[in-house]
């Protein structure tokens, strides 16, 4: 029986771990760290609000919420909690590959206050958006059965794109998928499918994980490879593809595609799933409680009583924590 | 113990059966009537019944109990569980007072009458038959004892299934003040002395089976696999089990039994079916004492669709004791069935409640 943390992606507008931050010291002194590695203030990584410019605001809000997820991590390290496999999708990945031990966590948030430095799309440029998309699963697990690719709204639609599957949903109704494209032509697909299939996100403007993050990509790409990447120390599983990445260079290949190519809850929990975990931690509220279906029983954790949830839950579960690694 | 108290322990499956036979409408009508009777009611209901804006006497159907809304439990931790019991009960009542599990603060309480805990008997040795457990063998019992109801199954398992029963006791309540606490490693010590009673008894070879917790039994197939290996079979109580742990459990045993049971202080439920190798684990409530049924988590009035997933409402309708519409802390998949009166539940695990709307996965 073995511990699982994952990982979500996205950036919440909101401030999130102030009660935790309040609680534990290990939070604190954490967050004083980020803080001198970013030049962002502890207020502006946990409270305050996001900058208005795209890039900007981006850049703060991955530090946000990859700042908590480790601070999590490290609240439960304190209890020894440490997972025997880990993983999460987009910011989220990055953040399960450093706790991995595949690069220092100094290098991780550096390289996301440098993101704020990408130039600013062209005021001429198309505007971009994400939807949230639903699929019934009364016909199927909703995937062609050619491949196993999720199917989904608007899929030969132009300017709009698969982005991410968070497969199905708890009550095993509906297959959850995240569409990034052209805010018009998304707009224009939720106007003509039945109401509640696509679900534009409003403020959303960064056409994520599609091939319109290119200028990011490339952007990004000399950071990246400027980054001294270690294998992983345990399990770490992709979200771009079924995969476990074992090898520095998985995870560096993981981090130079991430913002282009769509990622799969359903890769990170299945392989996690075949390497054995049998209970998952959830980092932070980046994945919501109860909406989604994973094959093994999950805690959520974003607040402190949910250390005491996570805690009574490995020991009802009988989850084994003498054996798991020590990470870095 | 009475003639007929006397006659149901010589048949126990004769009194099962009258129970399946037994119409629940009929049923819920006794139970409320008795409960409200102006004089030989019992006086929490009576005391209750003021305040209703219908008069309870006039229920006739099951289905129409949800009108009293979601039982607040918190008045099991501050009323006398004996004003729950009615009147016609004779006083001075004479007997055990039950306690939840207080692992999370005052624990609920509930007087058990005789007729009370021998229902629960009977369907517990129900479940040992229907599961293979044979009687007349010898078992160990490691579970909470004292306060929780699941320690009186030492005297369920030697009286109604002719065993002999050896038993280690373990503080369900200590364990989760560690845990608040974040002691880990003294949660870690407690563990090691549980084990070392446990294995004491074990490794003399005379124990068939043992009853105890997942948490426990998980701890022991880790520590000493050969005890394991050599038992005739294990049956569990208490928290979740998923059907990893059960597949881990049921190699460990080499074909001994893994029996199941899910419920608490207030109601059990009896394990139906094991399906697909684990992935889905049913059970039926001790019918028709305790009905159970899975409704939408926002609105408790409204049933879920059959196998979809639900929060438990636990009703009790005992004689002696009437506690409707409980919403468990759990979810579960509503699981209908040909086999039972009344709808099972399935795959049961800790509640978890929406928290966003799907729009926030990113």
């Amino acid at each position: 029986m073995s511990l699982g943390y994952l990982f979500g992606g996205g950036v919440g507008t909101e401030p999130h771990g102030l009660e935790l931050y309040r609680t534990y010291e290990v939070v604190q002194s954490w967050y004083e760290q980020v803080a001198a590695w970013t030049g962002l203030t502890v207020g502006q990584i946990l409270e305050e609000d996001l900058p208005t410019a795209q890039e900007e605001r981006q850049s703060v809000g991955t530090v946000r919420e990859a700042a908590l997820a480790i601070g999590v991590h490290d609240v439960l390290a304190s209890f020894n909690l440490r997972p025997a496999a880990i993983g999460g999708l987009s910011l989220g990945a990055m953040t399960a590959s450093c706790l991995a031990g595949s690069l220092g966590r100094r290098e991780l948030f550096e390289m996301l206050a440098s993101s704020r430095d990408t130039p600013e799309p062209s005021a001429d440029d198309p505007q971009q958006g994400i939807a949230i998309a639903f699929s019934s699963l009364a016909d199927g697990d909703g995937s062609h059965p050619a491949d196993g690719a999720p199917s989904y709204p608007g899929e030969h639609v132009p300017g709009v794109h698969l982005a991410g599957d968070f497969g199905p949903t708890a009550d095993g109704t509906k297959r959850i998928m995240m569409l990034a494209g052209h805010a018009e032509a998304l707009g224009a697909l939720a106007a003509e499918v039945p109401p509640g299939t696509v679900v534009p996100l409003p403020g959303r403007t960064i056409a994520v994980h599609t091939p319109l993050r290119r200028p990011y990509r490339d952007f990004m790409a000399p950071r990246i490879d400027a980054i001294p990447f270690a294998d992983p120390e345990i399990p770490l599983l992709s979200c771009l593809e079924p995969k476990v990445l074992r090898t520095a260079a998985d995870v560096r290949d993981l981090f130079q595609r991430n913002s282009t190519d769509p990622i799969s809850l359903v890769d990170v929990y299945t392989g996690m799933k075949e390497q054995g975990v049998q209970l998952g931690l959830v980092m932070g509220p980046s994945i919501p409680e109860g909406i989604l279906a994973f094959p093994f029983p999950v805690v959520h954790i974003e607040r402190p009583e949910h250390i005491e949830q996570a805690l009574t839950t490995a020991y009802d579960l009988g989850i084994d924590l003498s054996g798991a690694p020590v990470l870095s | 113990m009475t003639a007929a108290t006397a006659a149901t322990r010589a048949d126990p499956d004769a009194q099962i059966a009258r129970w399946l036979d037994t119409d629940l409408d009929e049923w819920t009508r006794r139970v409320v009537r008795r409960h409200f009777d102006p004089v030989t009611g019992s006086p929490y209901w009576l005391g209750q019944a003021a305040r209703l804006d219908f008069d309870p006497r006039d229920i006739t159907r099951h289905d129409q109990l949800g009108a009293f809304g979601p039982f607040p439990l918190d008045r099991l931790r501050v009323e006398d569980p004996a004003d729950l019991v009615p009147l016609s009960v004779p006083r001075p009542l004479a007997g055990r007072v039950w306690d939840s599990g207080g692992t999370t603060g005052t624990p609920c309480r509930a007087f058990y009458t005789p007729d009370m805990l021998l229902h629960r008997a009977l369907w517990r040795r129900w479940s040992f038959v229907r599961e293979g457990f044979a009687p007349g063998r010898t078992w160990l019992q490691a579970t909470p004892t004292g306060p929780h109801l699941i320690g009186n199954g030492v005297h369920e398992v030697s009286e109604l299934h002719a065993g002999q029963v050896y038993a280690v006791d373990m503080d369900p309540r200590w364990v989760k003040r560690l845990i608040r606490a974040g002691r880990m490693a003294e949660v870690d010590d407690y563990t090691t002395h549980l084990l070392e009673q446990i294995t004491d008894v074990l490794k003399q070879g005379r124990v068939h089976y043992v009853n105890t917790t997942p948490a426990l039994f998980q701890a022991l197939r880790r520590h000493r696999p050969e005890l394991v290996a050599a038992l005739d079979g294990v049956r569990l109580s208490g928290t979740q089990i998923s059907a990893d742990m059960y597949r881990t459990f049921t190699t460990a045993l080499q074909g001994g039994i893994c029996g199941l049971t899910y419920g608490n202080t207030f109601g059990n439920a009896a394990l139906l079916d094991i399906e697909r190798d684990g992935e889905l684990i049913s059970y039926v409530p001790n019918y028709p004492q305790v009905t159970m049924a899975v409704v939408d988590k926002g609105d408790p009035s409204t049933l879920v669709a059959p196998g979809t997933v639900g929060q438990v409402r636990l009703t009790v309708l005992h004689e002696d004791l009437f506690l409707p519409n409980i919403l468990e802390r759990d979810q579960a998949l509503r699981h209908p069935t040909d086999h039972w009166p009344t709808d099972g539940v399935a795959n049961v695990r800790p509640l978890q409640i929406a928290n966003s709307s799907p729009e926030g996965l990113y």
